[in-house]
């Protein structure tokens, strides 16, 4: 396998690993699935339509999310938002996050 | 075409991929998400077709689309490999019926035996336990695929055009209406020609320069089987009707029609046991010089009749499972 093919592997695998939780902290305020790929895009970070929907799906059925439709601009639009459960576990991610974060941070500065 | 059509036809090809649970409400959310890319990508001009085929395009194939809503742990054959699977069904049943057929041929050309029937009908348990042999190979093969693939099969974005997508499908249990009159008045003139006309199926011959006729049909063989026929073309017709002035099919509806697919199949495969269904009694009484060099002709077209039989068995067996699974899909 290419070098940049193997980069860009590892690559996704992380961005995936951390975009429930990006999706999670987007959804403190209630969005619908289009404003918040845009969103996330806006941040920097990449999330193919075909991954957010299904994931969003997931997430309700998980019981962390909730969703309603509205009518907006005469188009149906579904929002999504946390709920008590969804805010409780978003707040034990971010920590875990963080301690991932600085274990990493420590281990790969530690090697330089 | 109008560019929402497009919009249309492509949510309806994902959503009919789907499981009935969540499809509505897929289809309102994509249908509203493609809307909104397609605001943003023109901005305040109109859009045209090749907006909307190039932004479907960037979205990717419908089948992606689909199979990524459906949770893989959920089948047995899920729907990523499901058509995929049945196509390879097709082809390998296809060649095993063929393949089997031709040997037991092979073997009743050259084996010694007097009891050439018996033969034959050591034919059908072979057919069929080599059919079902295929069956569960190709299925464990893509079960086993389903298992351990974890979305590496990939669908091919290139693979599809938007201009290519059929019709959206506006309801699942929709009527039919032209193939189920087609039905109705094929099954009526089986059910008269059967009935009232069984000498009239002839094979014909020349005699001294005009064409004459008998009758090709084994009668005795007929009125062994007909009553089973009759049974089933009158309750289908009766199913048609009903099906017609309801204007939609229903869950009892489906499952009837395949009940009566299934009864088919039983007679048919009583008639590959049976004796052959064409003889050549009539034309032996016509002209026993002619009925005799046909004979040998007349003894591989019987035994053609039962491969057809069998063939016929192996399409029906295909449509029911395709029915089945549709009942399935559109219902859970």
């Amino acid at each position: 396998m290419k070098e940049e093919k193997i980069i860009e592997n590892f690559t996704q695998e992380l961005r995936r690993g951390i975009i429930t939780l990006n999706v999670l902290n987007e959804l403190i305020e209630p969005e619908y699935g289009y404003s918040l790929a845009t969103k996330l895009q806006e941040k920097g970070i990449e999330v193919e339509q075909n991954t957010l929907y299904p994931l969003l799906r997931r997430l309700e059925k998980q019981n962390i999310i909730e969703s309603s439709w509205a009518l907006e601009d005469s188009r149906q639009r579904k929002y999504y938002s946390l709920n008590e459960k969804g805010k409780k576990i978003l707040d034990k991610l971010i920590i875990e996050w963080k301690k991932i974060v600085e274990s990493t941070n420590y281990l790969l500065e530690g090697d330089e | 075409m109008s560019k929402m059509n497009f919009i249309d036809k492509y949510v309806s090809e994902v959503s009919r991929r789907l499981w009935k649970k969540n499809r509505k409400d897929i289809e309102k959310e994509l249908k509203s998400t493609l809307e909104d890319m397609l605001e943003e990508k023109v901005g305040n001009r109109e859009a045209t077709e090749e907006d909307v085929v190039e932004l479907l395009k960037e979205y990717g194939n419908p089948k992606k689309v689909a199979s990524s809503y459906n949770n893989p742990d959920k089948f047995v054959i899920g729907p990523k490999v499901f058509d995929l699977y049945l196509m390879v069904l097709k082809i390998v049943l296809a060649v095993v019926f063929a393949l089997t057929i031709l040997g037991s041929g092979i073997s009743l050309a050259f084996s010694e035996t007097e009891n050439v029937f018996l033969e034959l009908l050591l034919i059908i348990p072979n057919i069929l336990s080599a059919g079902i042999g295929a069956f569960g190979g190709v299925t464990i093969i893509f079960a086993l695929i389903e298992h351990f693939s974890d979305e590496e099969i990939d669908i091919k974005d290139d693979e599809w055009e938007p201009k290519d997508l059929p019709e959206a499908v506006e309801d699942y249990d929709k009527v039919n209406v032209l193939s189920i009159i087609t039905k109705i008045i094929l099954i009526i003139f089986a059910l008269v020609v059967f009935n009232f006309y069984p000498d009239k199926i002839p094979i014909f011959y020349q005699s001294g320069g005009d064409w004459v006729f008998a009758s090709a049909l084994n009668m005795e063989a007929l009125s062994k089987f007909l009553p089973y026929w009759n049974i089933l073309w009158i309750v289908s017709i009766v199913l048609s009707f009903i099906i017609l002035i309801k204007g939609k099919w229903n869950l009892i509806t489906k499952i009837l029609d395949i009940l009566l697919s299934v009864f088919s199949i039983i007679i048919l495969a009583m008639m590959i046991k049976g004796p052959n269904i064409i003889n050549l009694k009539e034309l032996d009484l016509l002209n026993p010089q002619l009925a005799k060099d046909l004979s040998p002709v007349f003894s591989i077209l019987g035994n053609m009749t039962k491969v057809f039989f069998g063939i016929l068995i192996s399409v029906i067996l295909f449509d029911i499972v395709k029915k089945s699974y549709k009942i399935i899909k559109d219902r859970v």
